[in-house]
């Protein structure tokens, strides 16, 4: 069926609509629906999406709704219906929460149906922080979510184990890790006995990677800040002592990957503080 | 950002970073001591030894019933945590989770929760003096108790 006998565009003042001059503006019948889709791991984030349509009577209408995606790194889709006639533009910004650089990935798509949907266009796709917007039209950035181009540098604090419990710390889901230091301290209780704490890595499998002891040993009553990074030469203590350093290589550490401590005369009074985690999270 | 204790494993964390973002805890595995006790060899977790033992090796095996809030990545459980284990008691400060731990009786074993209990073990020679305990087992994910 041509336009001209179909009825649906007979007389149509919007597709003459100086709204369409020079624009990149798509045309969307009943069947297509807006949907938006999030990477994100901000908690508490509320994104609000607004644009304008074109509609068939040459009309010029709004749409805007709040869309609240998870925190866990996994896509999530949101589907909007849409008027017949032209998409002209939309936006899509943070209401609350406060996404930084590369924590929250908005994709901008049209789909046909919901059931069983068809992706048949990005309109727009990247990263939306409180001061970066995601937009139709606009150049599409080259690089997507997940790659070291789009990494955030975080200092990750663990969890605090219970007395007698060693640290263990692992990579989110979707997420890779580029591990540059970690510290942790340990209080010794007063029951003798030589704790010689290790740090391990291991994969999700339990396959392990990276086991390194300390060279000596932690008596009763005492506490020591180990630091493991790359970049330190050697294993040892500091002249007080006051820290102990134990070096790693720089790792790209996928997720599920474990970091953790075993220690050696480990006793029922001991205590790890939190460990604190500088990383690159992409 | 809230605070948690985990019943698992008597953990404490925040929900989330400084910087907002959502933290995801797991529960750490527990140490197995092996040691030598009124001429019995025994493996028992850190939380049972006793005065007068004597330490033979170490090694750590998984928790039972650990937490681990890592969200399944694919399937049918996509985006639900791994495992709930114990549960959490959750407040807004280290305070009030304070309170609410004093107030809640299974949150006392949460450090030795999913321990293994004591069992006989393999006779293993004592280190000689001057030297690190040994390790228990080979370096295997399963002797290791991934």
């Amino acid at each position: 069926m041509d336009a001209e006998s179909d009825d649906r565009y007979a007389d149509c003042p919007g597709a003459l609509s100086p709204a369409l001059i020079g624009t990149q503006a798509f045309y969307v019948d009943g069947a297509d629906h807006l949907q938006i889709g999030v990477v994100n791991s901000v908690a508490g984030l509320t994104l609000r999406v607004s644009g304008r349509q074109l509609l068939l009577d040459g009309t010029i209408t709004p749409f805007d709704f709040t869309i609240a995606p998870p925190s866990n790194s996994l896509l999530t889709t949101f589907e909007e219906s849409l008027a017949q006639g032209w998409i002209l533009s939309c936006t899509v910004r943070p209401t609350a929460g406060t996404p930084g650089q590369s924590t929250t990935f908005v994709l901008i798509q049209l789909i046909r149906g919901f059931q069983g949907a068809l992706e048949v266009a990005t309109l727009q796709q990247g990263f939306v922080t409180t001061t970066q917007r995601v937009r139709f039209p606009g150049e599409m950035p080259g690089a997507g979510a997940g790659g070291p181009s789009t990494a955030t540098a975080r200092m990750v604090v663990g969890t605090t184990p219970g007395a007698g419990a060693e640290i263990s710390q692992a990579v989110p889901t979707s997420k890779t890790w580029r591990l540059h230091q970690l510290g942790v301290s340990l209080t010794t209780s007063a029951t003798v006995a030589n704790r010689r704490p290790a740090f391990r890595i291991k994969d999700a499998l339990g396959n392990l990677l990276y086991d390194l002891a300390t060279a000596d040993n932690f008596a009763a009553g005492t506490t020591i800040f180990l630091n493991l990074g790359d970049g330190f030469g050697s294993i040892g203590p500091d002249a007080a002592p006051v820290g102990y350093r134990c070096p790693i290589p720089l790792l790209a550490l996928p997720a599920g990957a474990v970091i953790s401590t075993l220690t050696a005369a480990l006793q029922a009074g001991d205590q790890y503080s939190a460990p604190v985690l500088n990383v690159e999270e992409y | 950002m809230a605070r948690r204790f985990c019943l698992s494993c008597g953990g404490r964390y925040s929900t989330t970073d400084a910087a907002g973002i959502q933290y995801f805890h797991s529960c750490p595995p527990v140490v197995v001591v092996r040691v030598a006790r009124g001429g019995a060899t025994l493996d028992v977790a850190v939380h049972d030894q006793e005065p007068g033992d004597t330490l033979l090796g170490f090694r750590d095996v998984a928790r039972a019933n650990a937490r681990d809030e890592n969200v399944m990545a694919s399937g049918p459980e996509q985006g639900k945590p791994k495992h709930e284990g114990h549960g959490v008691l959750e407040a807004d400060d280290d305070a009030a989770l304070d309170t609410l731990i004093a107030q809640t009786p299974a949150a006392a074993a949460a450090v030795s929760q999913g321990a293994p209990k004591p069992a006989p073990a393999p006779a293993t020679p004592a280190p000689a003096a001057g030297q690190p305990l040994p390790r228990l087992g080979p370096f295997s994910a399963a002797a290791d108790g991934a």
